[in-house]
């Protein structure tokens, strides 16, 4: 499955959500990786069909996805950035409405949501109202939600927002093993979501992308970039103020502070091994309002 | 058909709903029986017995008028008249005398024997009633050679009811006559279709409270099925609603009185239905008339569904349903002059389709290019266009909507 996002465009009235937006993606995990306002939503929902660009257009193996949208949907798992649920309904209910939707029939559609339940541990709440879902237990029901048709193309918005530690690790896992077959598109701006499992990550400012890259390409763009530099705390107050601190630790009374900047900050600064987060903080620092 | 239970399930077939209906069935009941009790200005045993004398004298003297009984229910109703007036002292005096009620009735009764005769007082020179205006209508036209305009046809159509349907009948339907009152226009529109109009609100609506629209529209099935769905939904709900109401008001009647003569009595017997030309029973009537009711409810339904697709909230839903209902029936309330300019709404809102007495109980006639078309079928095409255009105005809300 190739899907191409060609010249992808929205404006809302006069103020322009996305610009231009081009990338292609193949079977394999894909971060989209940008800060909130960004566009990353606008980009998601277009491409889950449920919102209109307002140019450019979507190709599925090279065929405008208008021209074939049932077999696009049939084929497609979405998970919004923000759910709620029907009050009336139990998780189970939840689950097997979708798969309703989704065209799943009735043994086959119970199996898979017994399935999808064990995977993201809800067999055990399935008969309790979804409206009374801790929040990381209607993120994890979303997530099922999403898996029921096993989507070719599967598109998660902000898809661990609500979860705790172990349930990210648990969700970075079954995205890992699902995405051999299928093209993944997640947007996040929690760089750690997207750091160990995206094949590919395309970064997104005020509507505008940057270049596809792999995150080693980015990680490796950033080398010489990092430091590492020890000071004390009231020199570190006026220092973060024009510089970009990608983390601060405490070591005795003084402060080991990690710089991300072009050229060496201090004589005595030690380089340090880039990550993806210093990438990410790098490439949107001077975003106005997004930092 | 999995998705249409999740959707009722949604809708109407869950524990707030459900305990909601089981409270609406009680207030129909109680609303019919005080109704149906307020027959009488009589408790307890006073009332039953008044009840039970009004009944036997109804019973005694149903069939043909007889003008032996028609002149003492006359003298006995003038008597009444000038010792109590014509106001609230009369009424009062009538709903305390089951004989003076009887009285009251047969001389309204011979009244009525009179107008299938010879027409109302008023005559109205446009719309002619009664069998001898009418002979006498189409004799005069048959005469200037007009057999062939549409004045004739109507007027030959008519008297051919009227004939068929015969005089009046003098019949004890008191139980019919309360039931009756359950389709009246007030009634239907502020304990039904207001009811109906907060049942369907939340239909598509629900989906943008809940976020849910985006993962519906996403899906294969969540731009036709679904609405497919959804309007079966709102036409169930709107016709399950409606039934009981339907059967909440029968029970309410009987329990008030408890007597179901009547059932055979023609159509033409029963109060409000004097111009009807429905040849029909009391028991048909009731019937023809809840199939009736369902039906609009539905149309209703649909209606209120095409909205719910284009709001973003229930209450915006449900508020712009309740404009679009009392709008209509307010315009019944107009002068005769704006009537006139605005016929198309004053008979044709939803208010006016659910009328079941007024669209069957009058013998308003239509010219639709030259043929007479009776008020009854114009409801019934209205009806069937406005359920038409609100099931492809709601499928195509849902094959455009957006989620922004």
């Amino acid at each position: 499955m190739k899907l191409t996002i060609e010249n992808i465009s929205k404006s809302y009235g006069k103020k322009q959500a996305l610009i231009g937006i081009n990338f292609e993606m193949d079977n394999g995990v894909y971060g989209l990786l940008g800060p909130n306002g960004a566009g990353k939503s606008s980009l998601i929902r277009i491409l889950a069909g449920v919102m209109e660009a307002s140019s450019g257009e979507i190709l599925i193996n090279g065929m405008n996805r208008k021209k074939c949208e049932r077999e696009y949907r049939s084929k497609l798992g979405y998970l919004p950035q923000s759910l709620d649920f029907y009050p009336e309904f139990t998780g189970q209910d939840y689950l097997l409405y979708i798969a309703a939707l989704k065209g799943l029939k009735g043994a086959a559609a119970e199996r898979k949501v017994m399935e999808l339940a064990e995977q993201v541990r809800l067999t055990d709440d399935l008969h309790r109202k979804s409206v009374n879902y801790s929040g990381g237990m209607k993120r994890r029901l979303g997530i099922a939600q999403s898996l029921l048709n096993d989507p070719e193309i599967l598109i998660l918005d902000e898809p661990t927002a609500g979860l705790d530690p172990y349930e990210r690790i648990k969700f970075r896992n079954l995205i890992s093993l699902i995405s051999r077959d299928r093209t993944v598109l997640l947007s996040t701006h929690i760089v750690s979501d997207i750091d160990s499992i995206a094949k590919q990550t395309v970064m997104i400012k005020v509507g505008k992308i940057g270049k596809m890259q792999t995150n080693e390409s980015f990680v490796h763009a950033m080398d010489g970039k990092v430091w590492l530099v020890m000071m004390t705390v009231d020199k570190l107050v006026e220092y973060q103020n024009n510089h970009i601190i990608s983390n601060v630790l405490p070591i005795g009374d003084r402060m080991e502070v990690r710089v991300v900047t072009d050229d060496k900050p201090f004589p005595d600064a030690v380089a340090a091994v880039p990550t993806l987060e210093d990438a990410y903080l790098y490439e949107f620092h001077n975003e106005e309002g997004t930092l | 058909m999995k998705i249409f239970q999740y959707e009722m399930k949604k809708l109407l077939l869950n524990k707030n709903r459900l305990v909601l209906l089981v409270v609406l069935f009680l207030i129909y009941i109680l609303v019919a029986w005080l109704s149906s009790k307020g027959q009488f200005e009589l408790s307890g045993q006073e009332g039953k017995q008044a009840i039970s004398e009004y009944t036997s004298l109804m019973s005694e003297h149903t069939g043909k008028l007889d003008q032996e009984q028609l002149a003492k229910s006359q003298e006995a109703r003038d008597k009444a008249i000038a010792e109590h007036g014509t106001g609230e002292e009369l009424s009062m005096k009538i709903n305390r005398d089951p004989e003076l009620k009887f009285n009251m009735r047969y001389a309204q009764f011979g009244q009525k024997v009179n107008e299938y005769w010879n027409g109302p007082a008023e005559q109205n020179k446009a719309d002619l009633r009664g069998v001898y205006p009418l002979q006498e209508k189409l004799t005069e036209l048959k005469a200037s050679g007009q057999t062939d305009s549409f004045e004739y046809k109507k007027y030959s159509s008519r008297l051919d009811t009227e004939l068929a349907i015969g005089e009046p009948v003098f019949e004890n339907a008191v139980f019919w006559n309360c039931f009756f009152i359950r389709f009246d226009g007030f009634m239907v529109v502020f304990l039904l279709l207001l009811v109906l109009t907060y049942f369907i609100s939340p239909l598509f609506t629900q989906e943008v409270r809940t976020e849910m629209d985006s993962i519906v529209l996403s899906t294969v099935k969540g731009r036709k099925e679904v609405v497919t769905a959804k309007l079966l939904t709102a036409a169930v709900s709107g016709a399950v609603v409606t039934a009981v109401y339907l059967v909440g008001s029968f029970i309410g009647t009987f329990i008030g009185y408890s007597d179901l003569s009547g059932m055979n009595a023609t159509l033409r017997s029963m109060d409000g239905f004097e111009s009807s030309m429905l040849q029909l029973s009391a028991g048909g009537t009731a019937l023809l008339g809840s199939l009736w009711l369902i039906f609009a409810a539905i149309t209703f339904s649909l209606a209120l569904a095409y909205i719910s697709s284009k709001m973003k909230s229930q209450s915006a839903a449900f508020g712009l349903g309740m404009v679009i209902l009392l709008a209509g029936s307010m315009s019944n309330y107009f002068s005769n002059g704006i009537k006139e300019l605005i016929w198309p709404v004053v008979d044709f809102n939803f208010g006016s389709l659910a009328m079941f007495n007024v669209i069957f109980g009058q013998s308003k006639i239509y010219n639709l290019f030259g043929m007479p078309l009776s008020y009854a079928m114009a409801a019934l095409v209205v009806s069937l266009i406005l359920c038409a255009a609100a099931i492809l105005l709601t499928y195509l809300a849902q094959k455009k909507r957006t989620v922004v």
